[in-house]
């Protein structure tokens, strides 16, 4: 239940539109309890109160707060009994139509094959027609009544039910977990309703609370065309119609006041449906969270001329709901003209959020809080955003991991090869394209003048990679920044991948950064490797040092436990625990609690000591040099 | 080798009709009747695993692995050959496969239903089968939890409050409660982290020498099957192109494929010089005539391009496909 | 395609066979039997079911729906001769739902959580909320009755374009057509505002866009093409669908702006029970659905790349 209670309120708007609707409803029950009088009643009506004004006290001494309708009737009562009825058949409808869409798409999602294709076919169809048209013509049929109006608008929304429902669950079927029931042999009924059905609640309860509003509009609807409920059943469909009439001579108050009251619970039903949806949207929640100020400003002198890229004392920070994430903290390193630096560092050690910053690329809920980026002897954070836009992609680039996603995929791969020159560059379109070309060539993809007028998805993604590295290589950048770029591909594309971007940068003297988890990949591509943990770089070095001999334990531990590394068939080596949460770090050695070497010592932070060979730790395996 | 055999798998095909597209759907209505193209996606493998015995199965994407793993717990049926456990079909019509073949997946959190508790998770299967009494429910998630290396209090948590590798292990937990004696794992590390990856891949040694458990171990990290596995099968484009013991594998590669991919691995120990092969994996979908490999093989010749080389013993218990072996390409 | 159409024709025939006796409203009550029995024979109701959907069938193969019961004019041509007014409401609706849904959903979708993007999209939830026919009394109250700026109702005098009688052609026309229009698109307005916030949101979240950030792509380019183009895939495709419904919704506004076109057209036939207009009306919008379908394909697969690609490989 509290999962309901955290989607309702998870949003001020959806919280006020929840009391709302509750209001509202409530009045409805409570409408022969609480109306001023039946307004059904019709041996109770007086023709003498006919069409009188808000406030007016009529001929028969009764008091009209919202004015009366052409027979007398006090509005407000015709209000409440509508509402009452309007949530009635909004409701029952609804359910029913929820119950039968949900179980037929749930079971055609789950069964797949013809019968889902059949169920889907008819369910295509019907909502091919606008629900009004087809409500209209079920209920020309059909006939007005209540149970009528109730039967056409369940069969108007049964099958948006089962789509969504189908959708979340095709969504849910594709996750082991079902696989998983079924290899145990749960019985079919019980993996539909007991593993399937709760996992499709949420996502069908928007798209329900949205339909009740629609059903009530819709029946609201068809009885102000006279084909939804007979005059004698309270609508305020039929009393908004009833006023139509003495509208254009000024007695708003029998269409108007019913309108509103129809407006609030249908608007706040669509409310509290927005705010599920933006409830059960990751990407909207951390949006409220709040980031740190800069730290204060330190003064540093520009870094050596030789260095290609000075990253210095970077911290950087997420909010999220849990909290004030420390993806970065501090981290400094130096990359000299023509380097290749492997990064290694496992999921939550900011090895990737390291890549965006110097792209400046980190963007809220996230902040470079302190410290500074030198790409030679530029400081990118002196810089405004226009001059660093003109650093990116031509002094510094980046290629990213999923080759499937990072090409925009209606657009060819030339557009997006001559934009990335003309971006940076004043050249004719010609020269760019010839440019283009000869980049692809050099990524050695074949046949490029055919690939050039390519969209993305009809290249694998070996060479869609392939493209990218191209793509960042154009403008013949000082650093390359490569965020796991094989880590998507197969073992002998990596390998392709690998050759082809070590012969580059060697030609074209681009440092890179190569970013991965995979000690394997930088063993034979970087001259120094940096181990990242929790934010921190712990050590950085030599690769044939940081491989032979590491000095950090947790380094140390990350070697030990790779198979190749350990006598076949016997337990690995392995590191305990996992890596803790980047949210809310206690102070010290963010390894401590992991380390077979630690000490008291290790409740103070340590820091990276040493020149060409830096440790983080107090206890290191092998000394800093 | 001469231990019972739990699984065969004897010459399996499988074929997935593709989807048609708009532009096939408006040429089926202009008349201009295509064949539907199909995939291939197992082409006549076999292989069989024997109690206690690991198999280790590698190939890249395309290669039928993953087919291969769901058509052997039953998920799918083979276009043709047959899959039998301890001697009973698998597919035998309604005869459903049998509860002691199960699966640990790759992804700890999709395969996990985010919104049962651990108990439920791991109880409602031998409770569902009567493998285990009501009251006798609790000791069975007590030694469940234990055995996989986890707190026997975690019962009433949810998957989520538990870290990557805690729930590849709660996975583990859910397979072992049908006291299962095959485990078809696909890459069942490849999801975690470096540092957990050990943690799980000795809970896998650890559970095959208490409880005699046999593993087709699917994955795509040459180190990791070496590892683990008695032998290796490799695959590639739906074919197994070679299998043996994992020494003679590794010390002996005959394909030419798997020699490439020995190569291509990413190796911490030596400073190599990256030698890649060359060309991309072929689309299942159109794979190559004759050897799958031949276009980007070395050594490839115009019978590869023409004929299908079979599966042939070079070595005893060494098995490869390649024209080499037999008189040469 | 052929096959829905005669499904159809079956469903909406036998549909409409059901609805009350026309013989009731249409003859004299004083009419003796045999003045009844002569008119159930006019009309082809003394046939068995079957007979009639034949002779229906048949007729409808020669573009003969039958004579409206009430107009005596053939229904087919009654419903034609109101399509131009329908067409002209629902093209101008879905015209001031893309020229303004779209921008406006562009700014809630780069700018979800500021105050401009807020507001816009809570305008976009209430929109449509509003219930259609409520929010056209609210338009007439506002802008005929309070400030008169504009007619009430009806469609004013109409010139002809190329031989089709057309509101655009007059000033009085254009007046007449403003709040018709408004009404109809404020429902798709809103929902053109939501998908594209939304699908927007969804690309500024993509990898590709943070690979064109990486490549130094100014800003505008960034917004202007490389999500904007990925943004108007659904756009495209929904309004193309959506069309259909607002053929379908003009019944609604139709109706409440007394406009001569189809819907108001089927809601007065409905009342009457004239069946051949019922079944022209539906075979018509039936067909105009189809046709609408077939175009959104085709546009769905010319703005997006992957689709149209598939099959010539």
């Amino acid at each position: 239940m509290n999962v309901w209670m955290r989607l309702l309120f998870a949003t001020r708007s959806g919280t006020i539109a929840v009391i709302v609707f509750a209001a509202i409803a409530l009045a409805a029950i409570a409408a022969p309890w609480i109306a001023p009088q039946n307004p059904y009643d019709l041996a109770a009506l007086d023709l003498r109160d006919a069409r009188l004004p808000p406030g007016s006290v009529g001929p028969s001494g009764h008091v009209f707060a919202l004015g009366s309708d052409v027979l007398g009737r006090d509005v407000l009562a015709a209000i409440l009994y509508g509402l009452r009825m309007s949530l009635a058949v909004g409701v029952t409808s609804s359910v029913i139509a929820l119950a039968i869409g949900m179980l037929l798409g749930l079971y055609a999602a789950y069964k797949g094959g013809r019968i889902d294709s059949l169920l889907m076919r008819l369910v295509d169809l019907q909502l091919s027609f606008p629900t009004i048209l087809v409500a209209l013509i079920l209920l020309a049929v059909l006939g007005k009544g209540l149970e009528k109006i109730v039967l056409a608008l369940v069969l108007v929304q049964w099958a948006l039910f089962a789509r969504t429902a189908r959708a979340a669950a095709l969504t849910e079927v594709r996750k082991d977990y079902i696989d998983a029931a079924r290899i145990l042999r749960l019985p079919e009924w019980r993996i539909v309703l007991v593993h399937l059905l709760p996992n499709c609640l949420p996502p069908v309860s928007a798209v329900a609370a949205v339909q009740v509003a629609h059903a009530i509009s819709l029946e609201a609807t068809m009885s102000f065309l006279g084909v939804g409920l007979p005059i004698t059943e309270p609508s305020l469909g039929l009393l908004i119609a009833s006023g139509f009439q003495y509208l254009l001579s000024g007695d708003y108050w029998i269409s108007v006041f019913p309108g509103v009251a129809l407006l609030l619970l249908v608007g706040s039903l669509n409310v509290v449906a927005d705010g599920l949806r933006a409830a059960m949207n990751p990407r909207l929640e951390s949006a409220r969270a709040k980031l740190p100020p800069l730290l204060p400003e330190s003064v540093q002198s520009a870094p050596a001329a030789e260095a290609a890229l000075t990253v210095d004392r970077v911290t950087t920070r997420f909010a999220s709901s849990q909290g004030l994430v420390n993806a970065l903290n501090g981290v400094s390193l130096t990359l000299r003209r023509g380097e290749v630096l492997g990064l290694v560092g496992e999921s939550g050690s900011g090895k990737s959020v390291l890549g965006r910053s110097i792209m400046g690329l980190i963007a809220p809920p996230g902040r470079i809080v302190g410290g500074d980026i030198w790409l030679g002897t530029t400081s990118l954070t002196a810089l405004t955003e226009e001059q660093r836009r003109a650093l990116r992609g031509s002094r510094m680039a980046m290629v990213l991991q999923d080759p499937l996603t990072s090409l925009n995929p209606v657009l060819r791969i030339e557009t997006q090869m001559i934009e990335t020159i003309l971006a940076h560059e004043n050249v004719s379109k010609e020269q760019a394209r010839a440019r283009a070309l000869r980049a692809l060539e050099a990524v050695g993809i074949p046949a490029p003048e055919e690939r050039l007028k390519c969209y993305p998805h009809q290249l694998s993604g070996g060479m869609r990679q392939r493209v990218a590295i191209a793509i960042a290589l154009l403008n013949r950048p000082d650093v390359l920044i490569a965020d796991e770029p094989t880590t998507a591909l197969d073992v002998t594309i990596q390998s392709q991948i690998l050759a082809q971007v070590q012969q580059l940068v060697r030609e074209t003297g681009t440092a890179m950064i190569w970013i991965t988890h995979d000690l394997g990949v930088v063993a034979g591509l970087a001259d120094r490797i940096a181990v990242m943990y929790l934010g921190h770089i712990v050590e950085i070095g030599p690769t044939q040092q940081i491989l032979s001999a590491p000095a950090h334990p947790y380094t140390a531990g990350l070697l030990a436990s790779i198979p190749s590394r350990n006598e076949r068939g016997q337990p690995l080596q392995q590191l305990r625990g996992s890596t803790p949460s980047p949210v809310g770090l206690p102070p010290g050695c963010v390894f401590r609690n992991r380390c077979d070497r630690s000490s008291p010592r290790c409740e103070q932070m340590p820091e990276l000591l040493g020149t060409t060979r830096q440790v983080r730790c107090f206890h290191p395996l092998e000394e800093a040099t | 080798m001469t231990a019972h055999v739990l699984l065969e798998v004897n010459e399996v095909s499988r074929t997935f009709a593709t989807r048609r597209d708009f532009a096939a759907k408006l040429a089926s209505l202009l008349g201009a009747d295509k064949p539907v193209p199909a995939v291939r996606a197992l082409d006549r493998v076999s292989l069989t695993v024997a109690e206690r015995e690991v198999v280790g199965v590698v190939g890249e994407s395309g290669c039928g692995k993953s087919t291969l793993a769901r058509i052997i717990i039953g998920l799918l049926t083979p276009s043709s050959g047959t899959v039998t456990y301890k001697g009973r079909p698998v597919h035998a019509g309604e005869a459903q496969a049998p509860l002691d073949i199960q699966m640990v997946f790759q992804d700890p959190t999709a395969s996990l239903n985010p919104r049962r508790r651990v108990a439920e998770l791991l109880l409602e299967a031998p409770l569902v089968h009567g493998l285990c009494k009501p009251e006798e429910a609790e000791d069975l998630l007590a030694s469940l939890l234990r055995s996989v290396g986890l707190d026997p209090a975690v019962g009433r948590r949810f998957p989520h409050e538990f870290s990557g590798g805690q729930r590849q292990r709660l996975g583990i937990a859910r397979a072992l409660a049908v006291q299962p004696q095959l485990l078809v794992c696909d890459e069942p590390v490849a999801a975690l982290d470096v540092s957990v990856q050990a943690q799980v891949l000795n809970l896998f040694m650890q559970l095959r020498a208490e409880r005699g458990l046999a593993y087709l171990f699917i994955s795509h990290d040459l180190g990791v099957v070496r590892h683990l596995s008695d032998r290796v099968v490799i695959m590639y484009l739906g074919r197994v192109v070679e299998q043996a013991t994992t020494e003679e594998l590794f010390a002996r590669p005959n394909h030419p494929y798997t020699r490439a991919l020995l190569e291509s691995a990413p190796k911490v120990d030596a400073r190599t010089t990256f030698q890649p092969i060359r060309g991309e994996i072929p689309s299942p979908l159109d794979p190559p005539p004759g050897c799958h490999f031949h276009p980007r093989c070395p050594f490839a010749s115009e019978r590869c391009k023409r004929e299908r080389p079979e599966l042939a013993e070079i070595a005893p218990g060494h098995w490869s496909a390649c024209h080499l072996n037999s008189g040469g390409a | 395609m052929l096959a829905v159409l005669a499904a159809m024709s079956v469903i909406v025939f036998l549909g409409v066979f059901v609805i009350g006796d026309p013989v009731e409203l249409l003859v004299n009550p004083e009419a003796t039997q045999a003045e009844r029995e002569a008119a159930i024979a006019a009309l082809g109701l003394d046939q068995p079911v079957w007979r009639q959907y034949l002779s229906f069938l048949g007729d409808a193969l020669r573009g003969d729906l039958g004579r409206s019961f009430v107009f005596n004019e053939p229904a087919l041509q009654l419903v034609a001769s109101r399509i131009p007014a329908t067409l002209e409401l629902a093209l101008t609706a879905m015209a001031i739902a893309l020229l303004f849904g779209i921008p406006l959903g562009v700014i809630a979708g780069t700018r979800p959580h500021s105050l401009i993007g807020r507001t816009i999209h809570g305008g976009a939830v209430l929109g449509f909320a509003l219930p259609n026919f409520w929010q056209g009394l609210l338009l007439i109250m506002v802008f005929a009755v309070l400030l008169g700026w504009l007619p009430s109702g009806g469609r004013g005098e109409t010139g002809t374009w190329f031989g089709i009688e057309t509101s655009f052609a007059t000033l009085d026309g254009l007046r007449h057509l403003v709040l018709p229009a408004l009404n109809l698109a404020l429902f798709k307005l809103s929902l053109i505002v939501r998908l594209t916030a939304s699908s927007m949101q969804e690309a500024l979240a993509s990898d590709y866009i943070e690979f064109a950030r990486a490549k130094g792509l100014r800003p505008r380019r960034i917004l202007g093409v490389h999500a904007l183009k990925n943004v108007m895939v659904p756009v495209v495709t929904v309004a193309g669908l959506e069309f259909g419904s607002l053929i379908a919704f003009a019944i609604v506004t139709e109706t409440v702006f007394s406009w001569p076109g189809m819907g108001k057209l089927i809601i007065d036939s409905i009342t009457v029970l004239d069946r051949p207009v019922i079944v022209a009306y539906l075979l018509l919008v039936v067909l105009m659905f189809m046709v609408i379908n077939l175009i959104v394909d085709i546009l769905y697969s010319a703005i997006d790349p992957r689709v149209q690609l598939a099959g010539s490989r």
